[in-house]
């Protein structure tokens, strides 16, 4: 069977011991001597033990892991040590969101507090003078229904989903321009109440279409980042593209490489030397320092040209200009295969 | 399993692993690159793995009893093992230090079955009181071994590991995106990471 086949499924069954005694056989051998399987069983190994103690396995596995994975005392302290580091996890996550939480409530308080003296400060405003009240009530509506009609005319392109709303207010707003109109004729205690009223009415609708702007917000700046994350390595003035030959042995002469402003990922292809690995990690390194400031993960080299050649990209935001940086290849057991080292200038 | 790379391990119980032949299998295991004991350190891990699920109650010392054949073979052939790759040839060796070790244990009256009818033979031995303080210390262990872990590692493995289904998913694509790494390069740190940190917590607790 190609070890292709052995995909994350196969691996658990393995693990819980329900292959047959052929694929077993296969997945012991390849469980010592190959370093991919080898690899992804411990993933493997790590997210079903998680499941178990997170409780997110089917009850046939769950049955099959307390029968078979459970009967080993080292493979029952792997999960004992997953259930302190969940217990622990779970309360550093509920000690933030609770941090979280206060600090927004703490924010919540303060403009509400504002809108309410605010408010009250108008009430009693017309209440202490009652002789001048009804002409000053009037004035204010009207220049309450013309800043929300401009308001509502600037914000409309962006609104769409308020249209209902809007539609309403501006009856409303005709409506009560006609009544305004209608003013002199009524008595001076009902025009004043249905000022008030009209007030309340349109400062509430006011605070329902904030709630739904600040709702919409994390959803439109989410969908506006994933689109643009979508975009991003297909964009071609955002992705700059090298090719980068292997150096000529003693040589020291780092390749200079120019990134515009605007460039967000940087793909490189690495032409290497024949060797004899078959998968690699490519490290970008800060030359001066030495720090590694981007590990691949691990790459398989593909056939180009007569030779072989390794992809990869990487943030641009990365790199600096007038650094020098090295991008070190590993096979094996980290031996390194070769340095590619380069200078940037933007 | 091919007939020329069956090997000659014979337990010779007079044989010990001297210094020269412990050098010379960690050459053998890698292949002229200088892994400074790593590939010997991995092959081990494996192996113990290995018996470790073939449900065998010993697989460290299995693991190393492997290793010693190896080691000890490689004494008679000089340094070096033609017939197979070294990852291959102790699998073959492990193979047979697995059948020798069921065929004692049978011998011994079916301590493999009793082992699989009693997975929870060690919990339920152990008193209300003794669990909880296992628990405790082990809760100390693991704040003690996060304390040592290097600040980036540790806000990786509490962020990694934190959240169910599909949260956790949508928490590990916006921590891997804020490290500049892919999600797969995200998982291989977060393993190792946690390695580390389960390989602490053993010792403290074992030391505790």
């Amino acid at each position: 069977m190609s070890k292709q086949l052995y995909d994350d499924q196969t691996l658990t069954q393995y693990l819980l011991d329900s292959l047959s005694e052929a694929e077993t056989e296969r997945l012991d051998e390849l469980s010592l001597t190959d370093d991919e399987i080898a690899e992804a069983l411990q993933f493997v190994e790590q997210d079903l033990v998680d499941a178990y103690v997170q409780d997110e396995l089917t009850e046939a596995t769950r049955a099959q892991f307390k029968s078979h994975y459970l009967a080993s005392p080292l493979r029952r302290e792997k999960v004992a040590f997953a259930q302190a580091f969940h217990a622990h996890a779970e309360k550093s996550l509920a000690a933030q969101q609770a941090a979280e939480a206060q600090t927004e409530a703490a924010a919540e308080v303060a403009p509400k507090r504002k809108g309410q003296s605010w408010f009250s400060a108008w009430r009693g405003f017309n209440a202490s003078r009652p002789a001048w009240a009804w002409g000053a009530a009037v004035a204010a509506l009207a220049l309450l229904v013309a800043g929300s009609w401009l308001t509502f005319e600037r914000v409309r392109p962006r609104q769409q989903t308020a249209q209902t709303q809007r539609d309403a207010t501006r009856q409303r707003e005709q409506e009560s321009q006609k009544e305004s109109e209608n003013q002199p004729t009524a008595p001076a205690q009902s025009a004043e109440e249905r000022t008030r009223a009209e007030r309340e009415r349109l400062a509430q609708e006011q605070a329902q279409r904030e709630q739904q702007r600040t709702a919409e917000q994390p959803r439109a700046a989410e969908q506006q980042r994933a689109a643009s994350q979508r975009q991003s390595p297909s964009d071609a003035s955002r992705l700059a593209f090298f090719v980068f030959a292997p150096q000529m042995r003693g040589a020291s002469q780092a390749r200079t490489i120019s990134i515009p402003s605007q460039t967000a990922y940087v793909a490189v292809r690495l032409n290497l030397e024949p060797n004899e690995f078959s998968t690699y990690h490519v490290a970008l390194l800060d030359e001066a320092g030495g720090q590694t400031l981007w590990r691949s993960s691990r790459l398989k080299a593909r056939a180009a040209g007569g030779g072989q050649v390794l992809n990869l990209s990487f943030r641009a935001r990365l790199l600096r200009p007038q650094t020098r940086y090295v991008l070190r290849v590993t096979g094996g057991a980290a031996e390194i295969v070769d340095d590619y080292p380069f200078r940037v200038v933007r | 399993m091919s007939e020329v790379s069956a090997p000659k391990v014979g337990s010779k119980k007079d044989w010990a692993l001297t210094p020269p032949a412990f050098q010379r299998l960690l050459d053998w295991l890698d292949q002229g690159a200088d892994s400074d004991g790593r590939k010997y350190l991995e092959m081990r891990r494996r192996l113990a793995s290995y018996f470790d699920r073939k449900n065998c109650p010993t697989p460290d010392e299995l693991a190393d009893e492997t290793l010693n054949r190896v080691a000890r073979r490689l004494e008679e052939e000089g340094g070096s093992i033609e017939t197979d790759a070294p990852a291959r040839y102790c699998y073959i060796v492990a193979r047979f230090v697995f059948m020798e070790h069921l065929r004692e244990t049978q011998k011994d009256g079916a301590l493999a079955n009793e082992l699989r009818q009693q997975p929870h033979a060690d919990d339920l031995a152990a008193s209300g009181a003794d669990e909880r303080k296992m628990k405790e210390q082990r809760l100390n262990c693991l704040e003690q071994c996060l304390s040592k872990l290097e600040s980036l590692s540790r806000e990786i493995i509490t962020r990694y590991y934190v959240g169910k289904a599909r949260v956790k998913i949508e928490r590990r694509r916006a921590l891997a995106e804020e490290l500049g790494i892919t999600v797969n390069a995200l998982s291989v740190r977060a393993c190792r990471i946690r390695d580390k940190l389960e390989a602490c917590v053993r010792q403290c607790v074992g030391a505790g």
